[in-house]
């Protein structure tokens, strides 16, 4: 048997922070591959940069329930 | 009475004495409310399984699915050559329907009654999960007939469609993940995590939209035991990815073209927002109720599984921008609705115990008041008759077209008329006659197994597969020009239209046009069948 604990609150935060840094991190790097149409940052790029920011803002507010499990 | 309430979870001892009719009232008009919704359910799900033609476009193709199964064909083939057909969707529904299709032959009430049976056990996984995790059989109860008070629930449990059963395997496989806690003996050894594991398998091979709630299913094992969880995730896909693989080499490959790149649609934000809206409109209450007891989760205890499965939910309504999709696509999450909100009004009912005795009488009588309300916003009534011409009235939902639904106007709900069965043999008539010795092309399916014609082509699988460049119908188009077929039936709406309308990619449309002369329109469930015989 090996040791399989749950997962705490504040690590399922740091997944949210993550995933909505990654998200925001593509969204935002997307002129710099020059995909799109738009010269300035397109509509779905500005969505996405909202979702990424609303993960990482979730996230964050997981952190101080510390360890308990998630 | 003393004893029974007590065991439904209607504790009343901590409210005030001279007010606990107040708290029974509540309950017995929501419990009413919600049995009267069942009963009209009911009551429309036998009108459809007496009614032996399509109701809903497709019910017949996919009766046709069936029947290949149950000759130990596959549906997933090559349809631009003829007899033009494949099947879009994968098998579980139809293998469950097969018994019954051996028993009592090609008949669309074996899959009808399918449906709507899975809609009772997803509505009682509902209220035995709301039941396991609070303790309060009232409102499991009430959680369940919600489910079934559901306008979609209602519109899509009775029809020969996969849709219901994918639910039902969804449900009973959120509600046995739930039980497993992730703490010793562990996830193995628990059969509520294998039985979870093989009902999320049987709602991915039903149909491939359950994939947020498998999702769902490995985001709660991988919160409680993530290692464990890994390696379920991958034994899953293992497993799903060899059935996949031996379906594939069956049928040389048309069952990925069929069920998957078919599947891969337009789409269209605005329909989805549309669903959206009209989703949460029609089911505020519960929705409402879910949010907050998600919020607590978050915050203030664990997250269960119900939880998880209620956002995963959400979030795959976006699926239904998709081109074809609808109300359907948001069945899920009105199950994930139910049962969670059902959760945490009962933890709030239990809580009340300990509140001063008028805050503690308030919640009890708003708890099943919420209900209540509940069943207003999502009530559908037939409106003429007995008994339901009295009721519309007091209800004030008095309608001379026979039906009222909350949602607006619905092509699903009324019930099919004597006119309307008549007007079907008549269509079975006239495909006998006008093509004795042709095949007859038909939109419907249902009228070629009473003609006893076979079925040829399967219209929506060939349009989306047109628009994703996977059907060439140059050879259909071909036998069209040749007059092949002694009749063509196509469906469209009642206004007056071109004769030439359909489910078909334009070019066929175009073909049928060029050859065929409209012969007869016969009106049948509030749509117009248009006959076509060649041109001289």
């Amino acid at each position: 048997m090996f040791r399989d604990p749950p997962l705490t609150k504040r690590q399922v935060g740091w997944l949210f922070v993550i995933a909505g840094g990654g998200l925001a991190l593509v969204a935002a790097g997307a002129d710099l591959l020059k995909t799109g149409h738009f010269s300035t940052p397109g509509p779905l790029q500005l969505q996405a940069l909202g979702v990424g920011a609303l993960l990482v803002l979730f996230g964050l507010s997981l952190f101080p329930l510390g360890q308990r499990p998630a | 009475m003393r004893f029974a309430l007590p065991e439904m979870g209607l504790e009343l001892s901590h409210l005030p004495r001279r007010w606990r009719w107040l708290v029974i009232a509540a309950c017995v008009a929501a419990g009413l409310a919600l049995l009267g919704q069942f009963a009209v359910y009911g009551h429309y799900t036998v009108s459809l399984l007496r009614f032996p033609f399509d109701y809903d476009q497709g019910e017949g193709f996919e009766l046709y699915d069936t029947v290949l199964h149950a000759q130990g064909l596959w549906p997933y083939r090559d349809s631009q050559v003829f007899p033009f057909y494949t099947s879009i969707y994968p098998p579980v529904f139809h293998l469950l329907t097969v018994p019954l299709v051996w028993l009592f032959g090609p008949q669309l009430w074996t899959g009808r009654l399918v449906g709507f049976l899975a809609s009772l056990v997803a509505a009682s996984a509902i209220g035995w999960g709301v039941h396991r995790a609070s303790g309060h059989k009232l409102i499991a109860a009430l959680s369940g007939l919600a489910f079934l008070a559901s306008n979609y629930t209602f519109h899509i449990g009775p029809l020969f469609r996969q849709h219901m059963t994918m639910v039902m395997f969804e449900t009973l496989a959120i509600v046995a993940l739930a039980q497993v806690s992730g703490e010793p003996p562990g996830l193995a050894r628990r059969p509520a995590f294998w039985l979870g594991l093989l009902f999320l398998l049987a709602a991915g091979y039903t149909k491939p939209l359950s994939l947020p709630t498998i999702i769902a299913g490995l985001i709660f094992l991988f919160l409680r035991a993530p290692r464990r969880a890994v390696l379920a995730g991958a034994g899953l896909a293992a497993v799903a990815g060899l059935i996949f693989l031996a379906i594939n080499a069956a049928t040389g490959g048309w069952w990925f073209i069929s069920v998957v790149q078919a599947n891969l649609n337009t789409f269209d934000t605005g329909q989805a927002i549309s669903l959206y809206r009209q989703w949460g409109e029609l089911h505020l209450v519960l929705i409402a109720a879910a949010l907050a007891r998600l919020v607590y989760e978050i915050y203030g205890t664990r997250l269960s599984a119900y939880a998880i499965w209620f956002v995963c939910a959400i979030v795959n309504g976006l699926s239904s921008a998709k081109f074809g999709a609808g109300e359907s696509y948001f069945v899920t999450a009105t199950a994930a609705v139910c049962v969670l909100s059902g959760i945490g009004l009962a933890a709030v009912w239990r809580r009340s115990a300990r509140w001063q005795p008028s805050v503690a009488l308030a919640a009890a009588v708003i708890i099943p008041g919420l209900y209540l309300v509940q069943a207003r916003l999502t009530l559908h009534v037939y409106t003429t008759g007995p008994v339901y011409s009295q009721v519309a009235r007091l209800l004030g939902v008095s309608d001379p077209s026979g039906y009222y639904d909350s949602q607006g106007y619905t092509q699903l709900g009324p019930r099919p008329t004597r006119a309307d069965h008549d007007a079907g043999y008549e269509i079975v008539r006239l495909a006998q006659t006008l093509s004795p010795d042709k095949p007859v092309f038909s939109e419907e399916a249902a009228f070629m197994f009473r003609a006893g014609k076979p079925v040829v082509t399967n219209p929506f699988p060939q349009l989306v597969m047109y628009q994703a460049g996977l059907f060439d119908p140059s050879q259909e188009i071909a036998m069209l020009d040749a007059k092949a077929f002694g009749l063509v039936i196509l469906r469209g709406p009642p206004q007056p239209e071109p004769a030439v309308v359909g489910f078909y990619p334009p070019p066929v449309l175009a073909a049928i046009s060029r050859n065929y002369r409209l012969t007869a329109e016969i009106k049948m469930n509030r749509f117009l069948y248009r006959l076509l015989t060649p041109k001289p």
